[in-house]
C-alpha cells in the first residue's frame, strides 16, 4: 500500500489565467469560490493516484491552494505562499503579454519557498488556432529551460492535460 | 346743427352705460368677489404659515385614506425616511420614546429570557440524568460548596461540548493530526478544513498584527467557537459549543506543548509525512475523554 505524503501547492498566476476553472473538476471541494475574492484564497485537496519510484509506491494529497490572480506583474497575497512544496504557474495563452509578470511571479515564489518545484501550464489551448500553438509552446519551454521546470499545456475546458499538470508536479517532488 | 348731433351722442353714451349697468352689475359683482377670493388665495398659497393653517384640519384625513387605498405606495415612499425619523426622534424625545417602545421591548425581551431559562433548565436536567458520576459529583460539589446542584453545573460550564481538534502545521497548514467526538465524515474534511483555517489565521494576522508575535486566539460563531493555541511550529485548534470550563484553556495548552515537545525535531523537519505523528492522535484524544462528562454526546 502506497504511503501517503500531504504536500501544500501553490496556484499562482495573472488574473483570468484560468486557475479554478483549470482545477475544480479534479478536486475535492468544500468551500465557495467567494473565498477567493474575499480573503484572497481557497483550499482544495487532491489526492493523486500512487506514483512509482525506484520499487517504491507513494502517494501526494496534495492541499492546492488557490490564490488570487495578481494583475499586471502586481503581486498580493504573498502570505500564502509559505511553506509550500510546489505550484503550479498557470499563464494564460491568450495573452502572451502577461508571460513576462509569470517570469517575476516565479522569482518570488522560488526565493521565498526554497527553490521547490514548479510546473509552468499554458492554459486555454482550445481558444489557440493550431498555426499559434507551436510558437506559444516554444516561449513557454524557453521559460521552464531558465527554471529547469517542465512547461504543459492544458485547457480547463477539455481537460486536457490537468492531471498530467499536477502529476508531473508530484514526479518532480520525487526527484 | 352739431350742438344736436354731441346732445344726442351724450345722451346715448348715458342710456348705453344704463344698459350696461343693469345688464351686468351682478356679474362684475361675482367677478369681483372672485378675483378678491383668488387674491386671497394667491396670498395663502404663498405663505408658509398660512398654507400649513388651511391644511391642518385635512392632512390627516388625507394620510389616513392614502394608507387605506394604497398602502404598499406609501410604505415605499415613506420607507427610506424611517430610519432616519426614528433616530432623530430617538435623539430629540428620547424618554417618550422609551414609553413607546416599552410595552413592546419589554415583552420580547421577557420571552427572549423565558425561552432560554427554559432550554437551559431542559439542557441541565438532560446533561444531569445522562451519567451517574455526574450526578454524583454535582451532588458532591454542591454539599461542599453549599450551592444548588444547577449553580454547580452551570460553573462547570455544562454547556461545553468540546467537538473537533486540529493539529496543523503553522506554514504549510497541513493536517499533522485530528481527533473528533464522532463521525467519520469530518475526518474527510478536517484537511481542508485545517488548510483554511491556516488562510484565515494568515489573513487576520496580515490584516490586524501589529507585529508578528500576534497570533488570532478565537473564532466564534453563534454557540460555536475555535480556540487556537499557537506554538513555534504548530497550531492546536479546538473547536467547541457553549462556554469552557475555567481549566480548559489550560489543559488545550497544555497539551499543545507536551505534543510539541514530544516531536519538535520531526516537527521542525517536516516534509508532509504524516505518518510520523502517529502517536498524537491518542495523546488528543486524552482531551476528548477529560472532558466527556461535560456532555460530549449532546450535540
Amino acid at each position: 500500500m502506497a504511503q501517503i505524503i500531504n504536500k501544500k501547492i501553490c496556484l499562482l498566476g495573472e488574473y483570468g489565467a484560468g486557475k479554478t476553472s483549470m482545477i475544480r473538476r479534479f478536486v475535492f471541494d468544500l468551500f465557495s469560490d467567494d473565498y477567493i475574492t474575499t480573503i484572497g484564497v481557497k483550499v482544495t485537496e487532491k489526492v493523486l493516484p500512487p506514483i512509482e519510484r525506484e520499487n517504491k509506491l507513494q502517494q501526494f494529497r496534495f492541499m492546492i491552494w488557490d490564490i488570487a490572480g495578481s494583475e499586471e506583474g502586481k503581486i498580493k497575497h504573498e502570505n500564502y505562499w509559505m511553506g509550500a512544496s510546489g505550484a503550479l504557474i498557470v499563464t494564460d495563452l491568450c495573452r502572451p503579454k502577461t508571460f513576462s509578470c509569470t517570469s517575476s511571479l516565479i522569482e518570488k515564489f522560488l526565493a521565498l519557498n526554497n527553490n521547490p518545484p514548479i510546473v509552468i501550464v499554458g492554459n486555454k489551448t482550445d481558444l489557440i488556432p493550431l498555426t499559434e500553438l507551436n510558437s506559444l509552446e516554444t516561449t513557454l519551454q524557453e521559460m521552464a529551460h531558465t527554471y529547469r521546470c517542465p512547461a504543459l499545456l492544458t485547457s480547463a475546458k477539455t481537460g486536457q492535460q490537468v492531471e498530467e499538470s499536477f502529476i508531473r508536479l508530484a514526479q518532480c517532488m520525487m526527484e | 346743427m352739431s350742438k344736436n348731433r354731441d346732445l344726442i351722442n351724450v345722451t346715448n353714451d348715458q342710456a348705453f352705460e344704463q344698459l350696461k349697468a343693469l345688464l351686468l352689475s351682478d356679474d362684475w359683482k361675482n367677478f369681483s368677489e372672485i378675483r378678491d377670493q383668488v387674491e386671497s388665495l394667491a396670498k395663502e398659497v404663498h405663505d408658509k404659515d398660512q398654507l400649513i393653517e388651511m391644511l391642518d384640519p385635512i392632512i390627516a384625513d388625507l394620510l389616513d385614506r392614502k394608507i387605506h387605498e394604497s398602502r404598499s405606495e406609501m410604505a415605499e415612499a415613506l420607507a427610506p425616511i424611517m430610519g432616519d425619523a426614528i433616530k432623530r426622534q430617538i435623539e430629540d424625545a428620547k424618554e417618550d420614546m422609551v414609553d413607546a417602545l416599552y410595552p413592546i421591548i419589554g415583552r420580547m425581551v421577557t420571552k427572549a429570557i423565558n425561552e432560554a431559562m427554559k432550554k437551559l433548565i431542559e439542557e441541565i436536567n438532560s446533561r444531569i440524568q445522562q451519567a451517574a458520576n455526574t450526578r454524583f459529583m454535582i451532588f458532591v460539589k454542591s454539599k461542599v460548596f453549599k450551592i444548588q446542584p444547577a449553580e454547580v453545573v452551570l460553573a462547570d460550564g455544562v454547556l461545553f461540548c468540546l467537538e473537533e481538534l486540529f493539529l496543523i502545521e503553522k506554514k504549510s497548514g497541513l493536517l499533522i493530526g485530528y481527533q473528533s467526538q464522532n463521525n467519520d465524515q469530518s475526518e474527510k474534511n478536517a484537511h481542508i478544513l485545517g488548510g483554511m483555517l491556516t488562510a484565515i489565521r494568515q489573513f487576520v494576522n496580515d490584516a490586524f498584527a501589529k507585529d508578528e508575535k500576534s497570533n488570532l486566539i478565537e473564532i466564534q460563531h453563534e454557540d460555536h467557537n475555535i480556540r487556537i493555541d499557537t506554538a513555534r511550529y504548530t497550531v492546536l485548534a479546538a473547536v467547541y459549543r457553549g462556554i469552557s470550563p475555567h481549566d480548559f484553556q489550560d489543559n488545550l495548552h497544555g497539551l499543545h506543548h507536551r505534543i510539541h515537545n514530544r516531536y519538535y525535531r520531526r516537527l521542525r523537519d517536516f516534509k508532509g509525512e504524516t505518518s510520523e505523528f502517529q502517536g498524537v492522535s491518542p495523546v488528543m484524544k486524552r482531551l476528548f475523554q477529560k472532558y466527556r462528562h461535560h456532555g460530549s454526546n449532546n450535540k
